[in-house]
Order: structure tokens, then C-alpha cells, then sequence
């Protein structure tokens, strides 16, 4: 059965308020949520006042603000700060996004910032990606061929065959998608790969020099792994790097049906 | 592990409706045809009441013509062309077309749009021609 409430123990509460230094001109709101798995309470959210005049112009500035300055204790993903890394995935204001390339002024008002939904939390914005990881391990994302090669030669590939990839290589991992799929958060772990999972299984069913199309297809012939997908679309509507998903998924389903 | 690790907040935080016309029609989709199956039951009961005979027509035509029975066939009005017309819709998705941003939002758009002119052209047709009258 399809659960649409939260279980007891994920339940948000409200948390602590850190009000910004006084003199600030330039106040902005984030209520980011916390969980600190040693306390056994609840999930909060806590609310920090942000100078904006004294901070950098994206939302991961504001992180990394309130860890340097105001709460030590904060804990989130980032690296690379320039949307190529795939780590500071969050839910800002209701979207699944990267918080390194969203700048504060995209968003009006109070800004909240929850880990990406539906997955199990490991602390405050950190969470359990192990599902979505064994997912794409499981479409075998690398070249699988059998046909021998002189040695010190490439598998060619024409312009054109190349071209088939763009739009599918590109992705770098982030999860906005899959966690941004209704139909993943209640099929996630009963079998369904999830949009980021599908769309590099696209990307190897389209590469010309792999051989295994047809395998790779017969995997994803079942009622739960492929077709949980319901065309929701929000995969594409979030992807941070404007990949879609959706429409490979939708490809992935007419190559299987007509395999047949 | 000491706890049982929480759920992060899903559908509690998620921007389900957004202008973007994906998840929002989705929602709505299933809630429509729960809708109409409510209403298959109106109608079942219908053909029931006539094959009973006259009394029981009678109740029939007493409930369906109270205010709330009329509320209810304009809601499953509706409910049945949003699922019919977002069905197609979605039929066309599953043959691979229009599932870019753009599309996704006109077609979305659209599709409320001949909802509304289906359902109401509907009541206005039966309000005309029997009730009115």
C-alpha cells in the first residue's frame, strides 16, 4: 500500500531560531532541515536569519555560511560548486535542484532547503543514496562487447552515432530525478531503476559499439524495473543539467515493446 | 544501527502542483478516475432502480434530482472528461511525443482548457434542452 503520510519517527518538527548579527540590512530566511541520528528526537527544521550582504550570491554559499559561522553542527554533501560533481543535490523550495548553481535570488521569500525526498536520512541533509546506486550498477553501465579489435585500435564511432549520445552522457549523478519521481518514492525499492537509472540505460541501449542491446533490453522487460514509470515527467522538469529522463524511458518502453 | 534511520519529507514538501503541468495532472489523473469509478456506481444503481420497476425508479429520480445529486453528476462531469481528455494526453506520451518542457506545459494548459469547455458545454446543453425548458 502506498503510504502518503510520514511514519512517526520522520515526522518534522520545528527547531531552533538563530537570529542574524545586529546592524544586518539584508536579511534573508532558510529553514533547513536537521537530523542528528545520536539525539533519538524527531526530524526538525531550524531557521536561520542570513545576511545576504555578507554572503556569496548561491544557496550553497549559505550552507557552507551557517557551517563556517553560525552552526558548526550542519552536515550536507558538496564538492566541486559548479554543478558538475552531483553532490549538493537538495529539495529547495519544493524542486529537487543543485544548491551550487541556484542563486539566492531566484527564489522569493523564506527559503527552505530538505534533503532530496523519500529517501532514508543519515544526518541533517545527508541522505542514503545505496538504492539508486546499486540501480544504475545494476543496467551495467559500461561498453559490453564481443567482437575482437586489433590491438591499439578504437571501437569507431561515426559523428552521427556520437550524436545519439548527447543528452544521455551527460548526466552526472545527482539523483534530482529519481528522488523527484513520485512513482520511484513508492516503487523505488520494490523494483523500480528510477529515471537516472533508465536514462544510462538508454544511453548503452544507443551506443553503436555495444553489443549487448538486446540483453540489456530483456532486463528491463518487467512490469516494475521499466514500466513504473508513469510519464510524470518531474524528472525532467528538475534535472539541473536539462537532461530528460522521461523521454528516454519513453524510448526504452517502445524498443521493449517492439522487441517482441 | 541504534534508530531507525526517518524518511525524508516527500509528498509534505514536494511542489506537486507547479506551473510545469507534470506531477500536478498526474495527481489529478488518478484522483479523476477514482472519481468516475464512484460514478460508475451511480450509474450501475441507475439500470438497478430501472429493472426494479417504478417505486424504486422513483427513489432514484428523487435522489438524482436533489441538489446533492446534481452536484455529483457535474463533479463526475468533470472528473470523466479531465480523465478522458489527460488520458489521451498521456497516450501520446507513451508513443514518445511532446515530452519536452514546452509541450508538457501546453498540452497541460490545453487539456484544462477542454475540460472545462467539454464539461460545461455539457450542463449547458442539459440545462437548455430538459431543465430549462
Amino acid at each position: 500500500m502506498v503510504e502518503f503520510a510520514l511514519p512517526k519517527n520522520s515526522v518534522v518538527v520545528k527547531g531552533k531560531y538563530f537570529k542574524a548579527k545586529e546592524g544586518a540590512k539584508n536579511i534573508r530566511i532558510f529553514e533547513i532541515y536537521r537530523w542528528d541520528p545520536e539525539s533519538g528526537e524527531n526530524p526538525r527544521y531550524d531557521t536561520f536569519e542570513i545576511d545576504l550582504d555578507d554572503c556569496g550570491p548561491m544557496i550553497l554559499d549559505v550552507l557552507m555560511k551557517i557551517k563556517d559561522e553560525i552552526d558548526t553542527s550542519l552536515v550536507f554533501r558538496r564538492s566541486c560548486r559548479e554543478g558538475i560533481c552531483g553532490s549538493c543535490s537538495f529539495n529547495i523550495n519544493g524542486k529537487n535542484t543543485l544548491a551550487c548553481i541556484r542563486k539566492i535570488n531566484e527564489y522569493k521569500g523564506k527559503i527552505r532547503i530538505y534533503p532530496l525526498p523519500h529517501r532514508p536520512v543519515i544526518k541533517d541533509l545527508v541522505v542514503d543514496l545505496s538504492t539508486p546506486y546499486a540501480q544504475y550498477e545494476a543496467i551495467q553501465p559500461w561498453l559490453k562487447a564481443d567482437t575482437p579489435i586489433e590491438q591499439d585500435k578504437e571501437r569507431l564511432q561515426s559523428p552521427q552515432e556520437r550524436a545519439k549520445l548527447d543528452g544521455l552522457w551527460e548526466c552526472i549523478l545527482c539523483f534530482c530525478c529519481s528522488t523527484s519521481c513520485p512513482s520511484y518514492w513508492w516503487n523505488g525499492e520494490r523494483g523500480y531503476f528510477g529515471p537516472s537509472a533508465l536514462l544510462q540505460a538508454y544511453r548503452w541501449v544507443e551506443d553503436s559499439r555495444d553489443e549487448y542491446m538486446g540483453e540489456r533490453l530483456a532486463e528491463l522487460d518487467d512490469h516494475s524495473r521499466l514500466f513504473s514509470c508513469h510519464t510524470i515527467m518531474n524528472c525532467m522538469d528538475v534535472c539541473p543539467k536539462n537532461l530528460n529522463p522521461g523521454k528516454a524511458i519513453a524510448e526504452l518502453k517502445k524498443l521493449v515493446v517492439s522487441r517482441n | 544501527m541504534e534508530n531507525k534511520r526517518p524518511i525524508s519529507p516527500h509528498l509534505q514538501i514536494y511542489n506537486i502542483f507547479s506551473k510545469d503541468m507534470t506531477s500536478g495532472p498526474s495527481f489529478l489523473n488518478r484522483f479523476t478516475g477514482i472519481i468516475s469509478t464512484v460514478g460508475l456506481i451511480y450509474l450501475a444503481a441507475w439500470l438497478v432502480c430501472l429493472a426494479m420497476g417504478e417505486v424504486y425508479y422513483d427513489y432514484y429520480l428523487w435522489f438524482i434530482t436533489s441538489w446533492f445529486g446534481y452536484l455529483s453528476l457535474v463533479g463526475f462531469t468533470f472528473a470523466f472528461y479531465y480523465h478522458l481528455i489527460n488520458g489521451l494526453r498521456f497516450l501520446i506520451f507513451d508513443l514518445g511525443y511532446w515530452l519536452t518542457r514546452k509541450s508538457m506545459f501546453i498540452s497541460g494548459v490545453w487539456m484544462i482548457i477542454l475540460t472545462l469547455i467539454t464539461s460545461v458545454g455539457t450542463w449547458a446543453f442539459i440545462l437548455c434542452r430538459y431543465i430549462l425548458v
